[in-house]
């Protein structure tokens, strides 16, 4: 009897201590991943970015606004990505703040030039970049701030996120290094990007490469034959050594690029770091990401 | 008394003061201290938060970050420091001085230090350092940001 009432004792105190920690609500799994690494089971964390959901097309569902309605902080990425913000706290109390974590990450701007190629119509024409999580020192900031956040809500854990904030921030940085070590294999005239839309802002400015994002490689839309035919004008003329498609890829229009004129596909990159069962986790997404540049544009064995 | 030239003389002089004085006066406002939207604004100066990273090759004894005469900042006895601090930008730009203290005995030690303020890009600055030393940091960021 006795060990039934233990166990039921144990049972309630648990049930309690994780009622009573603060609920805080994500909308990237980014976001989701640096809360528990940050935090360390202190607070209650709910994603409610779906699996194999579209960044540019979510928007929280009636039941993810219950929930927000509990937090006492929902955490975006911000940068405009999340184009529902304004909304969104017009429908929460006056309780639950909205941090966006990329807000005082200094802004990359899409060039003006391939404003069109932007991911879509919220993000085009000027506008700032908002894939912050491109670069690594940028997410280190990133971190550095939501840190701060963090410790305001759990005052009480200061100390221990600061250490566990100084500890991320220290393997964003080495992660970093190893990116401009890896990439230095990678020759300045080679160093040119070409993807589908104008998501690599920020990976280009801190790796000095040449964003040109193509539209159609990744386009649902067939795209005309003329405007094939001007892609791969444009492909040749800027010796264009491989195209990276991102990871909801058109074949078809890969493979006719491919066919006329040879030049190499690169494996899909994850633009907007939506992990899945194989690659996952930010450090994992952007070697992965890394990885298939210098494979592409890296001097062969031979060479 | 009634209609004598003398007592229209000194209503009219009373008068006159009475109309001179709130004159005077506006007149006299109005050179000391001009409209806001007259005064022009040379330079432009803001508050901003900032966060300073540095990385030694060997263990000083004291850092402090200065500008002007303010302390903004002061750590030592380790090999990575880092902290917040928040310092003045004038025409989106700011001197900042570094004082060091190293050990005696200590030739020569490099110092890797940089610098993240709110929305603007990264500085960053490398030196060597011994004894007592004064490092001046100008920074400055592209108007843009």
């Amino acid at each position: 009897m006795k060990k039934y009432l233990f166990i039921f004792l144990v049972t309630c105190s648990v049930v309690l201590s994780a009622a009573e920690k603060p609920l805080v609500v994500t909308l990237h799994p980014l976001l989701t991943e640096m809360v528990l690494r940050l935090t360390d089971g202190e607070v209650e964390v709910f994603s409610v970015f779906p699996v194999g959901g579209d960044l540019h097309e979510f928007e929280p569902s009636p039941g993810d606004m219950v929930k927000m309605q509990e937090a006492v902080m929902v955490i975006a990425m911000g940068k405009h990505l999340e184009s529902y913000l304004d909304r969104l706290q017009e429908n929460l109390p006056e309780s639950v703040s909205i941090y966006e974590a990329g807000r005082l990450v200094p802004s990359v701007k899409i060039d003006p030039a391939n404003a069109i190629f932007a991911c879509c119509p919220a993000h085009s024409h000027g506008s700032i970049d908002p894939h912050w999580w491109h670069s690594p020192l940028a997410v280190r900031r990133a971190v550095r701030y939501l840190g701060r956040e963090l410790e305001k809500i759990l005052p009480e854990h200061k100390a221990e996120i600061r250490e566990r904030t100084g500890e991320v921030m220290a393997e964003l940085k080495d992660l970093n290094e190893w990116a401009v070590k890896e990439l230095a294999v990678i020759p300045k005239q080679d160093r040119k990007l070409v993807t589908a839309h104008a998501a690599f802002g920020y990976f280009c400015v801190e790796y000095n490469f040449q964003a040109i994002p193509v539209k159609g490689i990744n386009d649902e839309r067939n795209p005309s034959p003329s405007y094939l035919a001007e892609t791969i004008d444009t492909l040749k003329r800027e010796n264009i050594k491989a195209v990276f498609p991102e990871t909801k890829a058109n074949d078809a229009i890969l493979k006719s690029l491919n066919e006329a004129t040879g030049i190499r596909l690169g494996q899909s990159l994850y633009a907007d770091f939506i992990g899945n069962a194989d690659v996952n986790g930010y450090a994992n997404l952007f070697k992965y990401n890394v990885n298939n540049l210098v494979k592409a544009l890296g001097p062969s064995p031979s060479e | 008394m009634k209609g004598s030239p003398r007592f229209e003389i000194c209503l009219f002089v009373i008068a006159g003061l009475l109309l001179i004085l709130p004159l005077r006066l506006l007149t006299g406002v109005a050179v000391s201290a001009p409209p806001d939207h007259l005064t022009v604004s040379v330079s432009e100066t803001r508050e901003v938060n900032a966060w300073v990273d540095f990385r030694f090759s060997a263990l000083p004894e004291k850092v402090k970050i200065y500008q002007g005469d303010v302390l903004l900042w002061q750590g030592g006895g380790s090999r990575r420091e880092d902290g917040d601090l928040t310092l003045r930008l004038t025409d989106n730009g700011a001197l900042l001085r570094l004082e060091l203290l190293w050990p005696a005995e200590l030739k020569d030690a490099y110092v890797e230090c940089s610098l993240e303020v709110d929305e603007m890009s990264d500085l960053r600055k490398g030196f060597w350092s011994q004894g007592h030393d004064d490092q001046l940091w100008n920074l400055a960021w592209e108007e843009s940001q």
